[in-house]
C-alpha cells in the first residue's frame, strides 16, 4: 500500500514538472534492497508511464519547442548509450555515491535559488 | 554574420544540453530532465508565451532518451522479471494528475519542499 502511494507522489511530482529526482531509486534500493543498477532501470520505466501520462495531458494545453526537442534529440540519445555503457562498467558503490552526490547538488540548488512565487 | 553566429551558438548549446541529459540519464538512471528544464530556461529566458513548454519539451525529449536507456538497461540483463503494476499503475495515475493540477497549483512551495527531501536524501545516501 505503502509502496503504491509513494509512487503516486512521485509521479504527481513528476506531472507537476518539478520531477522526480531519482527518488524511486533511492527506495528501491534502501527500503525494498535492490541492486542500484536494477532500481536505476525500474526508475527509467517508472519515468517512461509517468511522464508519457503527463505529456498525453499537458499536449491538449501546452505548446512543445519543436525546433529544441529535434535539436536536443540526437545528441541525447548519444549521451544516453555513452551513459548506459558506463554504468555497467563502474562499480555499483560509485555509481551510488555518484547518485547520492546528484541529489545533494540538485536539491541544494533547488532549495536556495531565487525564483518565481 | 551576427544572426548567425547566435544561431550556431544556440544550437551548439542544445546540442551540449542533450549530451548532458542522455549522459545523466543513462549513467544514474534519472537527472537528464533537471539539466534540460536548466537549459531551456536559460536559452529561452523572456522568449516564451507560456513558461509551461520548457517542462513539457523536457518530458518530449526525455521519453525517447528514457527508452533509449531502457533498452540497453534491458539488454545488459539489469531489468527484473517482475510484475511492475506496482510500478506503472500509480505512475500513470499520479502523472496524469500531476498534469492536470499543474495549472491550478503554484509549484513553488512544492519544489522547496522537494529540494528539501532531495538534498536530505542525497546526504543520507552519501553517509
Amino acid at each position: 500500500m505503502w509502496g503504491y502511494l509513494f509512487f503516486f507522489a512521485v509521479a504527481l511530482l513528476s506531472g507537476l514538472g518539478i520531477g522526480s529526482a531519482g527518488l524511486p531509486v533511492l527506495y528501491l534500493t534502501l527500503a525494498k534492497g535492490l541492486p542500484q543498477l536494477t532500481a536505476q532501470a525500474l526508475n527509467l520505466i517508472f519515468f517512461l508511464f509517468s511522464s508519457g501520462a503527463a505529456l498525453l495531458v499537458h499536449l491538449l494545453r501546452t505548446p512543445l519547442l519543436f525546433g529544441a526537442i529535434f535539436l536536443i534529440l540526437p545528441t541525447g540519445i548519444v549521451g544516453s548509450l555513452i551513459g548506459t555503457a558506463i554504468a555497467k562498467w563502474m562499480p555499483q558503490e560509485i555509481l551510488r555515491t555518484l547518485f547520492g552526490v546528484f541529489l545533494i547538488v540538485t536539491g541544494s540548488i533547488g532549495l536556495f535559488k531565487k525564483g518565481k512565487k | 554574420m551576427r544572426f548567425l553566429s547566435r544561431n550556431i551558438i544556440t544550437v551548439s548549446l542544445l546540442g551540449f544540453l542533450g549530451l548532458l541529459g542522455g549522459l545523466l540519464n543513462g549513467l544514474l538512471g534519472a537527472g537528464g530532465g533537471i539539466v534540460i528544464v536548466a537549459g531551456l530556461r536559460a536559452i529561452y529566458k523572456g522568449k516564451l508565451s507560456d513558461a509551461r513548454s520548457v517542462y513539457v519539451s523536457a518530458i518530449a525529449v526525455m521519453l525517447p532518451l528514457s527508452l533509449v536507456s531502457v533498452w540497453r538497461y534491458a539488454h545488459a540483463g539489469l531489468v527484473p522479471q517482475a510484475p511492475f503494476h506496482a510500478l506503472i499503475l500509480p505512475a500513470i495515475a499520479g502523472g496524469a494528475t500531476g498534469a492536470l493540477l499543474l495549472r491550478h497549483l503554484t509549484p513553488h512551495a512544492l519544489s522547496r519542499l522537494f529540494a528539501a527531501v532531495v538534498l536530505v536524501s542525497g546526504i543520507v545516501l552519501v553517509l
